[in-house]
């Protein structure tokens, strides 16, 4: 028979994925943070989840810099405003 | 006076709202590259980003005298900007399923890549994977991740409620991690 910590490992297991999102955007209220630390100090997988979606963030925040388009995009808008009726 | 080239972005919208073009273009000189960057992120080639750059901002000066200064001035240039990006996507023809490059990349047996290269090839993979992703999680994640929106205000860009915005955004960030796996272990 499965003990009660057991169980709540399990029940940890399901809800804990679904809400690393809410937790590295520090958007999980203080007792979810709780569960959500205490469960990926026990469980590796999640823990592997949460390390990856660490490392995920932050190449997406590292993302290539934008094509310096802004003049161009100017002179195109004053283009097409000369072209209008009355531009 | 302060030079347009001084003002904030507050005072140049509200000079804008009142017909100042130099005020209009400051802007967009000021916030042009993102807009276009964000665009090409929506899954936009660079010709169908400059067309869609373009309709978007005459747009947004056309109506600029109807914008409601209470709602952001780029929550609104984004939306404006979101929905042309959709329309043009739609109008595509649709693309073959990918799902097999994607496990191709998941299952890569290559050894992990080192230092620089490391880097790049994560950046590459990056991109490769977030033009894979459904455009609907697509969005929340450029909008909050790369462009570093916040939640509430990518979540209006894209008319969504906060709590189905969030939704998105784990699942999206969820299968990037998932398609990406072998650089992010």
């Amino acid at each position: 028979m499965a003990s009660l910590r057991q169980l709540r490992f399990r029940r940890d297991h399901r809800w804990t994925p679904a809400q690393l999102s809410a937790f590295l955007d520090d958007d999980l209220g203080a007792r979810g943070r709780r569960r959500v630390v205490r469960h990926t100090d026990d469980c590796p997988e999640c823990r592997g989840i949460l390390h990856s979606l660490r490392r995920l963030l932050d190449a997406l925040a590292r993302g290539p810099a934008p094509e310096p388009v802004a003049e161009r995009l100017v002179v195109h808008f004053r283009e097409a405003l000369e072209r209008e009726p009355g531009g | 006076m302060a030079a347009t080239a001084d003002r904030t972005d507050h005072e140049l919208v509200r000079f804008a709202r009142a017909g100042d073009q130099d005020a209009f273009e400051t802007l967009v000189l000021r916030h042009g590259d993102r807009l276009h960057a964000t665009l090409r992120g929506f899954g936009l080639t660079p010709a169908e980003a400059d067309e869609v750059a373009q309709e978007t901002l005459l747009r947004a000066w056309r109506a600029l005298p109807q914008f409601e200064a209470r709602a952001g001035f780029f929550t609104w240039i984004y939306r404006i900007a979101f929905n042309e990006a959709q329309r043009r996507l739609s109008r595509r023809p649709p693309v073959p399923d990918l799902s097999e490059d994607a496990l191709e990349l998941v299952a890569d047996p290559r050894p992990a890549p080192h230092a620089a290269a490391e880097s790049r090839e994560l950046t590459a993979a990056l991109q490769r994977a977030l033009s894979r992703l459904a455009p609907d999680l697509r969005a929340p994640v450029l909008l909050r991740d790369i462009e570093g929106r916040s939640t509430d205000e990518a979540a209006a860009i894209l008319e969504l409620k906060p709590a189905a915005f969030k939704s998105r955004l784990h699942r999206g960030r969820m299968e990037l991690r998932q398609r990406l796996a072998v650089y992010l272990a």
